[in-house]
């Protein structure tokens, strides 16, 4: 080996800064392909049958129930309620929700959008 | 011609116990350095116990260099680690060691700065890899870039130190074959 820099010293350094970029892009793919795995859940209160909407298509559905109505939006992989006619409007200002386990509550009406996913859930917490 | 063939052997046996032992105490030494204090990122280190793995297999012998790798794992991991930290030096190591290989390839171009780089990035590939295979590939992707701009730092640091050894052991060595 040579014992003083040359300029060859470089190649391996530019390989790890570069790959370290590459594989830092990465996650800007990887987090379209999460929401194909990932469900919207709509349970009502009223005893209608829950309903499951994928968040890889982007689509708007309207909700009635009882006396409130209400617009869910699936956008971008995350839901969001967009309109409804609740007292509270709680449901609205919770924002929009992507991560798995994540819920959206309207409680005048009943409605609630849970986020579940078909991969399974990785690990917390390691110790050791 | 007996009585050399044990002296090549003890001469063999003392110089790897030897550079065992500082490959030992450097990791203790960075065990000991509260790096991760000023830099929180789990699993950085400085490689200083890879100087002494890089200085046997370049001046004892690449079997040595190997025998000190392995046991100086297995030593650190059974009095300072656990299980899973055993697993990750290992894999490390074992990716490191292939890293000198694949510099000794380049030695006429190189020197030990890319050299260390190439170990530092390999052993830290190594550890992801291992950390993949315990908690899912997600690891490769959110935490390898950061370990692989830390071993382009460190790894060159080590290389720069090691590049300070290597000539004065050469004339060490030197020294013992003439003198």
């Amino acid at each position: 080996m040579k014992k003083s820099i040359t300029p060859w010293d470089a190649i391996p350094a530019a390989i790890c800064i570069l790959l370290s970029g590459l594989l830092l892009l990465c996650p800007l793919l990887s987090k379209a392909s999460a929401a194909e795995n990932s469900f919207a859940v709509i349970s009502y209160r009223d005893g209608r049958a829950s309903e499951t909407y994928s968040l890889s298509s982007d689509r708007e559905i309207p909700i009635q129930c009882g006396q409130y109505s209400m617009l869910i939006l699936i956008e971008d992989g995350k839901v969001s309620v967009a309109e409804s006619n609740c007292p509270d409007g709680i449901c609205i200002k919770t924002g929009k929700i992507s991560k798995i386990g994540e819920t959206l509550v309207c409680a005048p009406a009943g409605v609630s959008v849970k986020i579940v996913s078909t991969v399974k859930e990785g690990i917390d917490a390691f110790i050791g | 011609m007996r009585s050399l063939d044990n002296n090549a052997i003890t001469r063999r046996l003392t110089s790897d116990g030897l550079l065992l032992g500082v490959a030992l105490v450097l990791s203790y030494l960075e065990y000991l350095l509260p790096l991760n204090l000023l830099i929180p990122l789990p699993g950085m280190k400085l490689g200083l116990g890879q100087l002494a793995v890089t200085v046997s297999f370049f001046f004892a012998g690449k079997k040595d260099a190997a025998l000190v790798s392995c046991i100086r794992v297995l030593i650190m991991g059974l009095l300072f680690g656990s299980a899973t930290s055993l697993y990750f030096s290992a894999c490390g190591a074992f990716l490191s060691f292939c890293g000198l290989f694949i510099g000794a390839l380049f030695k006429k171009r190189l020197s030990y700065i890319g050299l260390g780089i190439l170990c530092a990035g390999l052993h830290n590939a190594g550890q992801c890899f291992a950390a993949a295979t315990l908690f899912g590939t997600g690891v490769l992707l959110t935490y390898l870039p950061v370990l692989l701009i830390a071993s382009a730092v460190f790894g060159g640091l080590g290389g720069w130190i090691m590049n300070i050894i290597a000539g004065r052991l050469e004339i060490i060595t030197s020294e013992k074959r003439h003198g």
